[in-house]
């Protein structure tokens, strides 16, 4: 039996939508992560998750069958989370440390302050938009090169000198917090 | 090895997805070169932070909204856009129904069946009528199985009636029929069946089953009724079957006077 992602988005595609359930049960926590992880807000995360799902359905005409379902649904996940952005007017800059600080000091701990993994979440809030999606791709979903460059509509070659970027920039911003 | 690629060499190694020559060259490049050690290790102070930042469950109410949502995109994608096409639909769904109660189907039929009264009258979209009748039938036919299995005792009663004059096989229907008379827990269900076989006189399988069921047959109605059965069938082998319980020494003595009058009043 053939269970792969791409044969199952064939079958949505051909109308046996039932077979998106499967594709959600694989992916939601993934994607509600990808989202999590750059917006560090719950409902938005869950919200924009339902509405990838929802674009799935609505586009599932549009998806070919030789395209890596994952990276198609990044594509959708992506330019979901940029019309969000758009419409609830959220800027584009990234988080200054100083409001950050005081952005996260009811929801962090003086213990998890000290921990790397709030330094990390610290450090991506930081970041610029692009380059924290960059960053969430390739450390947290594991996305290669190849992957990404698919997602974003780039050359490998470009996808691996604006990962450069995002790497030296979450670097500066992580050994600087750390220091702090 | 270029910076680029050398960082996508330390995730890879992070990441475990290294082979051990490459794993050489990395290593090489990091002990020769001071700079290259300082990048590695701040990209893995930032890959074990990553790491420790979990992955989080989102809210139940996420994987609700989606199923809502996947209901509603499938509702809204069979929504027919004529009266006959959402009868088509509805139709569709009931003969792979098992989701809605006999009442509701049993409704539904009657519905139909004045929904196709009304479409024959206006004499229109002919062919279409033609296809709902025969669903209609086909609906029967599911109710009526259906109901056989019902815990209902009325449900099987009226199952086992519909069963006489439904469009399915006879051999089907008889095997049917023949079950509920020799293993339904309630006598009434198996004398309504016994009453149904005689439809099918002419079917190989009904007489050795009504015999078989007198010879079982434990309830005095029961059993009368279906003597009665058999002598509509085949008088003699009814005479037979009555000599039979009457020589038997473990019948009751009210038995041997019912089939005593039996025998009277059939002047056997």
């Amino acid at each position: 039996m053939n269970l792969s992602d791409e044969f199952m988005m064939q079958k949505v595609k051909e109308g046996d939508v039932d077979r998106l359930a499967l594709l959600f049960e694989r992916y939601h926590l993934e994607l509600y992560n990808f989202f999590l992880k750059f917006s560090r807000d719950r409902d938005l995360s869950s919200d924009l998750t339902q509405n990838v799902f929802y674009r799935i359905l609505k586009y599932k005409n549009s998806y070919k069958s030789h395209k890596k379902f994952r990276t198609w649904m990044y594509m959708i996940a992506r330019n979901t989370r940029i019309d969000a952005f758009k419409k609830n007017k959220i800027s584009h800059q990234s988080d200054d440390l100083e409001t950050l600080t005081s952005f996260e000091a009811d929801q962090l701990s003086e213990l998890e302050t000290k921990e790397s993994s709030a330094l990390i979440k610290k450090a991506l809030a930081l970041m610029t938009h692009e380059k924290r999606e960059l960053v969430i791709m390739n450390f947290y979903l594991d996305m290669s090169t190849t992957d990404i460059a698919g997602v974003l509509e780039i050359s490998e070659n470009n996808t691996r000198v604006r990962l450069h970027r995002a790497l030296t920039e979450i670097r500066s911003i992580y050994n600087k917090i750390a220091q702090q | 090895m270029n910076i680029e690629e050398f960082e996508q060499k330390a995730l890879n190694y992070f990441k475990g997805n290294l082979s051990s020559q490459e794993e050489k060259v990395l290593f090489h490049l990091i002990d020769e070169n001071v700079t290259k050690k300082q990048h590695f290790e701040d990209l893995k102070r930032i890959w074990n932070a990553t790491t420790a930042d979990k992955m989080e469950a989102p809210d139940e109410a996420l994987k609700k909204s989606f199923y809502n949502m996947l209901a509603m995109h499938q509702f809204e994608d069979e929504k027919p856009k004529s009266v006959l096409q959402k009868l088509e639909v509805f139709l569709n769904d009931l003969t792979q129904y098992k989701r809605i109660g006999q009442f509701a189907m049993a409704l539904t039929i009657a519905l139909v069946s004045g929904y196709i009264g009304f479409q024959f009258n206006s004499n229109n979209s002919q062919q279409k009528i033609q296809s709902y009748a025969q669903k209609v039938d086909d609906l029967n036919t599911e109710l009526a199985t259906t109901q056989l299995k019902s815990a209902s005792t009325s449900d099987r009663i009226q199952a086992v009636n519909t069963l006489g004059s439904i469009n399915l096989n006879e051999d089907v229907i008889v095997k049917k029929l023949v079950n509920k008379l020799l293993y339904d827990d309630n006598l009434h269900v198996r004398m309504a069946a016994g009453k149904s076989l005689l439809a099918f006189n002419t079917n190989a399988e009904v007489m050795p089953a009504i015999i078989k069921a007198i010879r079982t047959e434990t309830e005095l109605l029961v059993q009368a009724t279906l003597i009665d059965i058999l002598i509509t069938l085949d008088k003699n082998t009814a005479i037979k079957e009555i000599y039979r319980i009457y020589e038997n020494e473990s019948s009751s003595p009210e038995l041997k006077t019912i089939y005593q009058s039996i025998l009277e009043s059939e002047n056997i």
